[in-house]
């Protein structure tokens, strides 16, 4: 049963870049399973002396993640069917959380009131000025 | 880093209010979005983000422009839901493992003390990692160059999520041998390259499949 569980899909917990999803099932799996919460704790070491992963190398980077012009392309399904499903096993499977807040975001823009997203920039804005200037008085930035 | 955004991190750098704005209008929305796909709660959404924005302000002296700027926006976030997930107690602590100091305390189970299991210094392990980063930006590039898109799909799988060949297979309309041939020559071509790095291929457990079992 804990199996269902790679040790990719383990560290990527760790670094919350897993989908919110399979970290409920996760967390829902570790509370009676002892092999699993052993295998986590492996992996957490790991992690902290600097075990290297091809694959967490890989996410970490987000190595082959479509550029925003390309999702945007592949929501207007005007891409190459083989891109397409490249980016449908990226999003999906391999379940990209940066793409899929990419995507959701760009689906927003289509959809969304625009004053909405004005207010909103409008909101960081002023809650982040006030930082930005004194970093600027400050020479810093 | 694109041309624009290049322009824009110059004109923040300059200390224009006025680009700090298109800055946050740019890359609000897809923060929210990703910090939406762990955290529900749309006051503490607005709060991580812009805990992100102001980290990114105190880290833009150190900002690297040849990185990607929402790459390096994502990282910071990640950890912002990290220790939003520390503070409420969701989330395992991992802080006291992660100091240069507590890394020569720790002791390891023997089960993870394989041979690939060494202690090394920081700088040594950036290096590795740097030497296998670069292998692989160039493979991905040249696979995505040359539209080799269900080949690096495959990998993707293989690698990052450690999906099943059968699964792969099915997903991607491959026999599961032409899936274990892309697994073998892409092993092999990253073995190769590290070698002409001179870095140690055994460092990388995903390098030796077989021992993986």
């Amino acid at each position: 049963m804990f199996n269902e569980f790679s040790d990719a899909d383990l560290a990527a917990y760790l670094e919350e870049d897993l989908d919110a999803n399979q970290a409920s099932k996760l967390e829902a799996a570790l509370i009676s399973n002892k092999p699993l919460q052993d295998r986590l704790q492996s992996i957490r070491l790991q992690i902290a002396v600097g075990e290297h992963s091809l694959g967490s190398i890989w996410r970490q980077n987000n190595l082959g993640c479509p550029t925003r012009k390309t999702l945007g392309g592949y929501l207007l399904g005007i891409l190459p069917n083989d891109q397409k499903l490249f980016i449908q096993s990226h999003i999906e499977v391999r379940g990209c959380l940066t793409c899929q807040a990419n995507l959701a975001d760009l689906q927003e823009q289509q959809t969304q009131n625009q004053e909405e997203l004005t207010a909103r920039a409008t909101r960081y804005y002023k809650s982040s000025i006030g930082h930005f200037s004194q970093r600027r008085q400050d020479e810093s930035l | 880093m694109a041309e624009v955004d290049k322009l824009l991190i110059q004109e923040i750098r300059s200390g224009a209010d006025d680009a700090w704005m298109r800055f946050v209008d740019r890359f609000g929305g897809r923060l929210q979005a990703f910090v939406r796909k762990k955290i529900r709660d749309s006051a503490t959404v607005e709060d991580i983000v812009q805990d992100t924005f102001i980290g990114f302000i105190n880290s833009l002296p150190n900002f690297d422009e040849s990185r990607p700027i929402d790459s390096f926006l994502f990282t910071i976030c990640r950890y912002r839901i990290i220790d939003h997930f520390k503070k409420t107690g969701r989330r395992p602590d991992m802080s006291s493992l992660t100091t240069t100091d507590s890394q020569q305390q720790i002791e390891l189970p023997d089960a993870i003390r394989g041979a690939s299991t060494i202690y090394r210094s920081g700088e040594r392990r950036r290096a590795e990692e740097n030497a296998l980063l670069q292998i692989l930006q160039q493979e991905v590039a040249l696979l995505m160059e040359n539209e080799a898109w269900i080949k690096l799909a495959c990998l993707e799988l293989l690698f990052v999520s450690s999906t099943p060949n059968k699964e792969i297979a099915e997903l991607l309309e491959l026999s599961q041998p032409q899936v274990a041939s892309f697994k073998h020559e892409f092993v092999d071509k990253i073995k190769r390259q590290m070698l002409r790095l001179g870095v140690n291929a055994d460092l990388f457990p995903e390098l030796y499949p077989d021992q993986q079992a």
